[in-house]
């Protein structure tokens, strides 16, 4: 059943066949000239919804790790869960680190737009993951970049000193744990 | 003996580098108070006339200037050295007293945190300027300055020419002449995907990859029931070789070789449909 897509800044409209009120999801999605539509929200995925070839996929984002697999398992263990896809046609793609899924047909209700809502769901679920690993590289790029005046020295020359921190001149610390002074 | 410490806070350039850095966060947030407020301290400081105004000014002169000679570098270096002396370092000293005490009341105390990029510039002329530090290093911060201010700027070599619509016309003209006998329409998208890929991270090419290779697969697969393969066994076993080759793909990363490959594998999937009809 034909269902009707608005992508705005930020925002995805859908709209089913037989009119009524649209639902808005707040979606970073874009559409191709296919009418395939391709969600860019999530940090590690790419999830694109292909109405032409009935189904959903999931493409790695940059480097493919565990953490890409286990979002994409996610995503179609949510949609599986949903009754949205297949079971037994989730399968890896066709190319490097993808997995897709063929969408259930159904004549009373309108799958893609159900599909949507549903990918939106999951992408809410895991925002906060990845909003929280974002936050954490953020913090430590910051700790690296502008590090507080307790844990930095200012710029430019250090002066020099005969002892400094925990380097002790002629302190030996040897493998045992023992350390001790040359005396000869 | 202990070398004395360089006050960022008593180096009048930083002050005015920072209080810049802060203005641009504000302007950005649109913090239309801290706008205000921070205009308002560099109309009073860092106006004309006043003597710290002068001082900054000095400065941009060791820190912009780039590619003299070395006479003349040595010649601006000590006529900088001579306005800097005749300036009234007490004025100075009460008008920075004044513009840091005003900074940690009206902004906030983390204003003196900005990241300043040209701070260890500004370090060493402060230094330099100071008669607290002693001859020999002083005479090693002048040569260290010298040495900035006859540094060569580097040229931008990499700079893209402009084409004009004519020559971009005429190239699309000449490389459609050029393929446009060669390349199936197949190719030509793919071929146009991989060109745009940057745009979007190259999901549009991977979004036509995976459909494309599914496509490839499936003809390439139901061709080895074809009764001209089936019974040549030679025919048939390079078949098999390249669906073994498209199974592959899917293990490996998208790169220049792939597309290669497929490109050639589309002309024979192709050469295939044509034989079949």
């Amino acid at each position: 059943m034909p269902v009707r897509v608005t992508i705005r800044d930020q925002q995805v409209e859908v709209e089913g066949a037989e009119g009524g009120k649209p639902v808005v999801l707040n979606m970073n999605a874009r559409k191709s000239l296919n009418g395939d539509i391709m969600i860019f929200d999530h940090n590690n995925i790419d999830i694109v919804l292909m109405p032409g070839a009935k189904k959903v996929v999931a493409f790695a984002k940059n480097l493919v790790s565990d953490e890409v697999y286990g979002a994409q398992n996610r995503l179609f263990d949510h949609l599986r869960t949903k009754g949205i896809v297949d079971t037994a046609t989730i399968r890896g793609g066709n190319i490097y680190g993808s997995l897709e899924a063929v969408i259930y047909e159904n004549d009373e209700l309108d799958a893609y737009k159900l599909a949507i809502i549903n990918i939106s769901d999951f992408i809410d679920e895991e925002r906060v993951n990845f909003d929280f690993t974002d936050a954490y590289a953020d913090m430590n790029k910051d700790n690296l970049l502008h590090p507080s005046s307790k844990e930095s020295t200012e710029l430019g020359e250090v002066p020099q000193e005969a002892e400094k921190g925990s380097l002790k001149p002629g302190y030996v610390r040897d493998v045992y744990g023992l350390s001790s002074l040359y005396s000869y | 003996m202990k070398r004395k410490r360089h006050n960022k806070k008593r180096n009048t350039a930083f002050l005015y580098e920072t209080l810049i850095n802060e203005m641009t966060k504000a302007v950005v947030a649109s913090d239309k108070d801290g706008i205000a407020k921070i205009s308002n301290i560099m109309k009073q400081y860092f106006g004309e006339g006043n003597v710290l105004k002068e001082e900054v000014d000095l400065y941009k002169v060791l820190v912009e200037t780039r590619g003299l000679d070395t006479g003349t570098a040595e010649k601006m270096l000590n006529e900088v050295k001579r306005v800097y002396l005749s300036l009234d370092h007490q004025d100075i000293f009460d008008q920075q007293s004044k513009v840091i005490n005003d900074m940690n009341k009206t902004l906030t105390k983390n204003v003196f945190s900005n990241f300043v990029p040209n701070y260890k510039n500004l370090a060493t002329i402060s230094q330099m300027f100071s008669d607290k530090t002693p001859v020999k290093d002083r005479v090693l911060l002048e040569k260290k300055i010298l040495d900035n201010l006859s540094k060569e700027t580097v040229a931008d070599s990499s700079k893209l020419q402009p084409i004009d619509n004519l020559v971009y016309k005429t190239f699309v003209e000449k490389f459609n002449k050029k393929y446009s006998g060669y390349l199936i329409s197949e190719q030509k998208e793919l071929l146009n995907k991989y060109i745009t890929s940057f745009m979007d991270n190259g999901l549009e090419l991977k979004i036509f990859m995976n459909e494309e290779l599914g496509r490839l697969k499936q003809i390439i697969s139901d061709s080895l029931d074809s009764d001209d393969i089936k019974s040549d066994s030679d025919m048939s076993g390079k078949t098999k070789n390249v669906l073994s080759l498209l199974e592959g793909f899917r293990e490996r990363q998208i790169d220049d070789q792939m597309l290669i490959k497929m490109l050639k594998i589309q002309d024979l999937v192709r050469e295939v449909q044509s034989d079949a009809s």
